[in-house]
């Protein structure tokens, strides 16, 4: 499974994703993929993700991210404001999860 | 004869006498029918028992059983004047107006004509009540014709033209003076054979009274004009006068008017005629309305005992109003049925209950139940519920309990009280009335008052201020209650008391003497929070009042004619040219009619500022924009109705204050009520986080305007409460803010009058019906709420960065607010983003990692080159902040997220 979170910069959500790994080996989940990219280049790289998550700041992107990921046939979640300000990285990979379950 | 019909006579000849001596029938025992006829007992009581089967006879059960005729044949054959006369029908004819009946009697049966007389009594006596009643007296003796006439007249009518007042009275010649077309009758020739009533003679012209006296001493007038005709007039005079009996002009008329009659006070009367009088006017008003109406117990008392300077006729007026009250609260459903309760009497008639404890052996026969009923037949007393008279200690209890029942938490109401003592404790002095002193020795005890006057007389010197008779008689009742109070073991509860010793440590160190004072004499123990009390009416500031000038009416409305028509009613209820009412055509916008408004309202007040009365929209915010405008106090009331706009105009023709007529309004709309009681609802314990409303116009547009934002900010998601608040003044509101700020978070303030705090957003009232500045209020709030949330990243910075998340959160707060006072508008979500982003930014610079590079750079720079310039300045609050240096590239990158670019 390969997840995919985009931010403006691909910063932030680099922390998300640190903290997503480390649920994931929690969990025990394998093939667990986890990246962080600007939202900038997410043409170039979609293709190599199953999943999309959006950061809360990018939610005017949400159309874009929407059409790209339906022709691609990819699903993308935008994560909540209180789960991203938290960095809570259990709930953004319950998340992630969900998204795939109901593709 | 038959034994039987000689019992029948016997009888009905004893009930005639018993009715003819005792004015009513009592009725005969078998025993005394046996005595008077000589007959057997037994045989008498058969007889009455058969008579009664007959129905010629009632029968009365007790004992001894008593029979009597049917009351029809006894009053046909009796003629009631025998024993009633005109004047019995007055109240109080065989109390305290027995003298001035007998002279009055007197004066008509006087041969041959009667007596010219003079009725003496103050304004409300009922002067010319008794000289009609001493009219119809006349002709029921046949001292004057069945069709006599009674002509009236009063002196003050044409007091200023003097001619033409004597024209009217003893008629013209034709040619007399210009415009005297043909003759004309006068008053005296209509009068002829009959009374000729002048009222208010003592405005009668020097001319007039020289015709008057002459037509006294020998029956004989002109008409002006005439110098060789002389008519004779046989008029017997009643002349009347609110006069002093020793004035100068009153002495010549004495000379000539043989009786003099003097009808007494309403004060001077008994209680007895008092309540009799009551109990008349309630009846009548019970016959005219068609229901019983019923008064409380102590609104009765208060009745009774109100000073009443304009007599019956004030005492009547009075009741009409209250039971005008009364009845709008039965139609509105405070009570199933007309009752007169306390709240429903002005004030100056409350105060009548201040007198009962000294008077209450005098009129407690009077009062017989919790609530008196009186019905158009008769008065039955009902014992229902207990009222109370107002108490300051019970009113607070009562606010507290009604935020206890809303489930609020004790902190939220230790918040709420702590702002309404102030408000109560300055409604309650306010309300008493320096004319009331003497009476203060009557309900309180001298050695409280002569404790708090030599307290008061020690704290002006230290604290050098002067305190008014008003302070020595709040405290001094404050006083007597606390006694009361500690005596009884109840708890004085002081919210406000820790604010108070901080503010006024002074005041407070002063109060402390008071307290020990009375621990002293009268050997108690007096809490703290009594010491918080006391302070309180040190650090009272009476409202300056302005004597004689009262407070504006205006009626606005939407509509062509809507408000001039009710204004119109108004004036001519209350015969005087006072309310102004305003239209707003539906088309006309809202600018042009605050404009058109500020003008009126300029024009309008007097000094004691303005009520405006208005029913729906726009119009009901224009209260505070007048204010800001003019400065002039404005005080709005919605969903006007004429009640409620005679009510306005009558009481402020009282030369009430603006609080006082803003209040009785409020009390007869129930709408308005609906609005305050909704203002103290809140469904939780309030947030940390709140917004202020303040109106001057009164809590009912503070609410609104609390519905309004609520609506247009989302609030209730934001987790940000309004408190909807009435303030007086500037000084008042800042205290009540700064009693708040001790335990909320205030964010803004919503308000006509800037409290000018700088820690506080401050946003006038008009703004918020401007869409732009709506919007920056907006985003300020938005960005005020998110500050908290900054503050919540704190600790999930130091998890998850390597940075002193201290500094900077300190400084990212900072860069923020320069962002939103420069206009920039910044969501939640963005700012969630931004902290995150920049942490990170700032972690790979200190650890000289590689930043995320952005294609074109310089592509960005150029074409959004404002937005750049505003970030790349602003950045350098987190570059001092943290001790960094951030490139053009990552301000680029901060710019796009902030911008969503």
């Amino acid at each position: 499974m390969k997840i995919l979170l985009i931010c403006g910069a691909g910063m932030s959500t680099s922390l998300l994703v640190e903290k997503m790994k480390k649920e994931g080996e929690k969990r025990g989940i394998k093939d667990l993929y986890i990246n962080a990219e600007a939202a900038d280049n997410l043409e170039k790289v979609i293709d190599d993700y199953d999943v999309i998550l959006l950061g809360p700041q990018i939610r005017y992107k949400e159309k874009y991210v929407a059409e790209l990921t339906k022709e691609k046939n990819k699903v993308y979640r935008v994560i909540p404001p209180h789960v991203y300000g938290m960095i809570d990285g259990a709930k953004t990979l319950d998340l992630a999860l969900e998204a795939l379950k109901n593709k | 004869m038959k034994r039987i019909n000689k019992v029948y006579n016997y009888v009905q000849e004893a009930c005639e006498r018993q009715f003819k001596e005792r004015g009513e029938v009592i009725g005969v025992s078998a025993m005394e029918v046996a005595q008077a006829l000589k007959i057997q007992r037994s045989n008498a009581s058969s007889d009455l028992n058969t008579l009664v089967r007959e129905g010629k006879l009632t029968k009365i059960e007790g004992k001894p059983v008593l029979y009597k005729v049917k009351e029809l044949s006894i009053t046909s054959n009796v003629n009631p004047l025998r024993t009633k006369d005109a004047f019995s029908e007055i109240i109080g004819a065989n109390l305290s107006l027995k003298n001035a009946v007998q002279q009055a009697k007197a004066a008509i049966i006087y041969p041959p004509h009667g007596l010219h007389t003079l009725l003496l009594g103050e304004t409300g006596t009922g002067k010319s009540m008794f000289a009609e009643v001493m009219y119809n007296f006349a002709k029921e003796i046949g001292r004057i014709k069945k069709n006599a006439p009674f002509v009236t007249f009063n002196c003050a009518d044409y007091a200023s033209n003097p001619q033409l007042l004597m024209a009217h009275l003893f008629g013209v010649k034709k040619g007399a003076y210009t415009g005297a077309n043909s003759d004309k009758v006068g008053l005296v020739e209509k009068a002829d054979g009959g009374i000729l009533f002048l009222d208010e003679v003592h405005r009668l012209p020097p001319e007039g009274q020289e015709m008057l006296f002459y037509l006294i001493d020998k029956g004989l007038y002109r008409r002006l004009g005439e110098s060789d005709v002389e008519h004779k007039a046989n008029v017997l005079i009643i002349c009347a006068t609110t006069e002093d009996i020793e004035s100068a002009l009153l002495k010549t008329f004495i000379r000539r008017i043989p009786m003099v009659i003097k009808l007494p006070s309403l004060a001077e009367r008994t209680y007895e005629e008092r309540f009799e009088l009551i109990k008349n006017f309630f009846k009548a008003e019970a016959a005219i309305i068609k229901t019983d109406v019923m008064i409380t117990s102590n609104a009765l008392k208060a009745l009774l005992l109100y000073d009443c300077p304009n007599n019956v006729g004030q005492l009547k007026s009075d009741i009409k109003l209250a039971i005008a009250k009364a009845y709008l609260g039965y139609m509105m459903k405070r009570d199933e049925n007309v009752c007169v309760h306390t709240e429903d009497l002005p004030e100056y008639v409350r105060k009548g209950l201040l007198k009962y404890k000294e008077k209450r052996e005098e009129i407690d026969k009077f009062i017989t139940g919790e609530i008196i009923r009186f019905s158009v037949d008769d008065m039955i007393p009902i014992v229902q519920r207990n009222t109370q008279i107002f108490n300051f200690y019970e009113a607070l209890e009562e606010k507290r309990k009604i935020l206890e029942q809303k489930g609020l938490s004790e902190e939220d109401i230790k918040l709420i009280m702590s702002i309404d003592i102030d408000t109560y404790l300055k409604k309650y002095l306010l309300n008493l009335d320096k004319s009331n002193l003497e009476e203060l020795y009557k309900v309180v005890d001298k050695k409280v008052v002569s404790l708090v006057q030599d307290f008061l007389n020690y704290a002006s010197k230290k604290l050098q201020k002067e305190f008014s008779d008003k302070t020595l008689y709040g405290l001094s009742m404050h006083v007597a209650s606390s006694i009361e109070r500690i005596l009884e073991g109840k708890d004085i509860v002081n919210h406000q008391l820790e604010h108070i010793k901080k503010v006024y440590p002074k005041e407070f160190e002063i109060a402390k003497v008071l307290k020990e004072e009375i621990q002293r004499e009268f050997n108690i123990v007096v809490p703290e929070d009594e010491v918080g009390f006391i302070t309180m009416f040190l650090c009272l500031e009476e409202g300056t009042e302005e004597k004689d000038e009262r407070v504006g009416i205006i009626v606005a409305m939407h509509g062509e004619a809507a408000a001039t028509s009710i204004a119109e009613v108004a004036n001519r209820l209350l015969g005087e040219n006072y309310v102004i009412g305003y239209n707003m055509p539906l088309d006309q916008k809202p600018e042009i009619a605050l404009n058109n408004l500020v003008n009126i309202v300029k024009k309008v007040n007097k000094g004691k500022g303005v009520l405006l009365l208005v029913d729906m929209g726009s119009l009901v915010f224009f209260g505070d924009m007048i204010y800001e405008r003019t400065g002039i106090p404005v005080k709005t009331v919605e969903m006007v109705s004429t009640p409620m706009v005679l009510e306005a105009a009558r009481k402020a023709l009282l030369n009430s204050s603006l609080d006082e007529v803003y209040d009785a309004v409020v009390n007869l709309s129930p709408y308005v009520g609906r609005i305050y009681r909704e203002s103290v609802k809140f469904e939780n314990p309030l947030k940390k986080n709140v917004i202020i409303t303040a109106c001057i116009t009164g809590e009912g547009t503070a609410v609104k305007l609390k519905s309004i934002l609520e609506k247009e900010l989302n609030l209730k998601e934001k987790d940000i409460d309004i408190i909807p608040m009435e303030i007086e003044s500037k000084k008042e509101f800042k205290r009540k803010l700064l009693n708040i700020k001790e335990e909320k978070n205030v964010l803004a303030v919503v308000s006509a009058i800037n409290p000018e705090d700088e820690s506080i957003l401050y946003i006038s009232t008009s703004d918020v019906f401007d869409k732009n500045k709506l919007s920056v209020l907006k985003n300020a709030i938005e960005a005020v709420s998110n500050v908290g949330l900054i503050d919540n990243m704190r600790e999930v910075i130091r998890e998850n960065v390597r940075i002193d998340a201290e500094k900077y959160i300190s400084s990212f707060k900072q860069f923020y607010s320069t962002l939103i006072a420069k206009g920039v508008k910044l969501n939640e979500d963005i700012t969630i983003g931004l902290i995150l982003h920049i942490a990170c930014v700032i972690e790979r610079i200190i650890e000289g990692k590689e930043l995320t590079h952005v294609k074109n750079t310089q592509q960005y720079i150029r074409d959004y080159p404002k937005e750049f310039e505003t970030i790349r300045k602003t950045v350098k609050i987190l570059e001092e902040g943290c001790d960094i240096s951030i490139s053009d590239e990552e301000c680029v990158n901060i710019m796009k997220i902030i911008y969503s670019i």
